[in-house]
């Protein structure tokens, strides 16, 4: 066997002491000196524990450093512009309250913003009253964990977002909650992140707006009440599992909106009670699979420019409209899904309906031409054209079917 | 009698309504959706309309999806009846974008990453200019650089 070479230990023992050097500080707000001159003295690794609020304008991190709150400890940036700005490595706050950015959409204030760092790590925080609230750029290895973010009540569509990253890889999104900002969380220009466990509500826009990011995952989060719901928009190879999209109403608001989006999967996600739960426009091989969709308006509106996409397994109950299209041209899989209105049967008892199941009826294709003629929703005409197009399908796509629908729901 | 009554408030309230939509397009920020890239129009400083010929009003979150929209023929050149852009100095104010003066610069971080900016007037323009940075374009140019 090959002995490994001592060389990294001996350099690991040397480096010891300097480590074990690193000194823990006590701030109290009142009790002599500022914070920022204590930030001066403090070295490489220390940690500094903080009392009391802190009102000494922008705070600048340019070190390695821990900042801890004890209970009720923060910092206020009393409305002069950013609160906290981090500009070296390995920068941790911890158990801080973040408040008062300036509030105006001509510079991007923050009240934690991080620019060009590695690692930094932004946990247990409360933030309030932020344009932006947590601000990274052209950072790697970050770590967001269970903060609270609440935007404040600024007047409408004024408002930063909640946890913008811009330009970073590897980063961890992960048990926060974001309300009441533009967008609750938003990327661009983000790879080979994670966005697991936040919670993201009543935020004005998007509850997750993704922008030219590319191998990401989004997991077990919820969406709820946003403006517009989520989008996904011009990414590729995004991972969405697990996550609740729920009550996101209004004339242009989605559960998800997918905008150019290739190779994506779409796994194990609940859509309830949005006006549309998921639009796919120009998207390639995208996959849906065990999905819920539940009262919704639209459960799923596939363009036409769609292609390679599959959907699979899911359940599509109580729905006004199961499925809607604009064309055509159909070069997507629809097949072994859960129906509600299907009324087949299944003579050889293998769980599949024997006849196919049409999901898109007359009415919504009429409605995707002529969004007005819904105010003839559920009336006596057009459930009899409906009934019409089911018995002889002329307008409906011959591609848009279901073969194998299934004759009970696949789980729950 | 009543039915003249009625023709009588019906017929004004009809021509205001009209009258109202001759006024050039209104933008229901946070709720209309940009008819090119689907996004949720917010930012009052790089909103852009046009209005057709025949009324119907198209709203865009920035000049990038405004030109590549017409462009790209969703709706005629001919058909536009007027162009709109926000100007970035007094957000939410709508201008004529033919007579608007332009920078595109990094410094403009437009919805859609188009990077530029309208200004009511050239001085206003050049002002942002020597602050942010950037190129100088008039709205010809402009078009000619976002339809690329």
């Amino acid at each position: 066997m090959r002995r490994a070479s001592p060389i990294p230990l001996i350099a690991a023992l040397l480096l010891l002491p300097f480590l074990a050097h690193a000194r823990t500080w006590e701030f109290r707000v009142g009790s002599g000196g500022t914070f920022k001159q204590l930030l001066q003295s403090a070295g490489i690794g220390d940690s500094i524990l903080v009392s009391g609020i802190i009102r000494e304008g922008t705070i600048t991190i340019d070190r390695p450093v821990c900042i801890i709150g004890r209970n009720g400890a923060g910092i206020d940036g009393e409305e002069a512009g950013e609160v906290l700005v981090i500009t070296a490595s390995d920068v941790t706050v911890q158990h801080m309250i973040i408040r008062g950015t300036r509030m105006s959409n001509m510079d991007d204030n923050a009240g934690i913003k991080a620019k060009e760092c590695a690692r930094t790590t932004i946990r247990d925080c409360h933030l309030e009253a932020c344009f932006f609230a947590i601000y990274l750029s052209g950072s790697r290895d970050a770590l967001i964990e269970d903060n609270t973010v609440e935007g404040g009540l600024v007047e409408e569509n004024e408002m930063g977002n909640g946890i913008h990253l811009w330009k970073c890889s590897k980063a961890t999104i992960r048990g926060n909650t974001v309300r009441n900002h533009r967008d609750g969380i938003y990327f661009e220009f983000v790879t080979d992140s994670h966005i697991d466990r936040n919670v993201s509500v009543g935020n004005l826009r998007y509850g997750l707006h993704f922008m030219f990011s590319h191998r990401d995952a989004y997991q077990d989060n919820l969406f709820q009440n946003n403006g517009a719901g989520v989008a996904v928009m011009f990414s590729k190879e995004i991972i969405m599992r697990r996550n609740r999209f729920l009550s996101n109403r209004g004339g242009s608001s989605y559960g998800l909106l997918l905008k150019e989006i290739n190779d994506g999967e779409i796994t194990d996600n609940t859509f309830v009670d949005n006006t549309t739960a998921l639009l796919v426009d120009g998207c390639n091989r995208v996959h849906a699979e065990w999905n819920t969709f539940q009262f919704n308006g639209w459960a799923l509106r596939l363009y036409a420019n769609a292609s390679a996409c599959t959907f699979k397994g899911n359940i599509f109950q109580g729905n006004t409209f199961d499925l809607s299209t604009n064309g055509d041209l159909l070069l997507n899989t629809i097949e072994g899904n859960y129906w509600d209105r299907y009324i087949g049967y299944d003579l050889d008892r293998d769980g599949h309906g024997d006849t196919p199941y049409r999901p898109v009826g007359f009415f919504p294709l009429l409605v995707e031409r002529m969004p007005f003629a819904m105010v003839f929703s559920r009336s006596l005409f057009v459930s009899l054209l409906d009934h019409a197009e089911r018995v002889v399908p002329s307008l409906s796509p011959e591609a848009l079917k279901d073969d194998h629908p299934l004759m009970r729901p696949p789980h729950g | 009698m009543n039915r003249y009554v009625q023709l009588g408030l019906t017929v004004p309230l009809l021509m205001t309504l009209v009258a109202c939509a001759q006024n050039g397009p209104t933008i229901d920020y946070g709720k209309a959706e940009c008819a090119h890239c689907r996004m949720n129009v917010m930012d009052k400083r790089f909103a852009s309309a046009i209005i057709t010929n025949g009324g119907r009003q198209y709203v865009f979150d920035g000049v990038e999806c405004m030109v590549p929209f017409v462009a790209g023929g969703a709706v005629a050149n001919v058909e536009v009846a007027g162009w709109y852009v926000c100007d970035h100095a007094h957000p939410g104010t709508l201008l004529n974008a033919a007579t608007a003066a332009y920078v595109h610069g990094p410094a403009y971080r437009s919805p859609m990453r188009g990077d530029m900016a309208a200004f009511a007037s050239t001085a206003e323009r050049d002002q942002a200019l020597g602050r942010d940075g950037g190129e100088a374009l008039d709205w010809e140019h402009a078009k000619l650089l976002l339809q690329k």
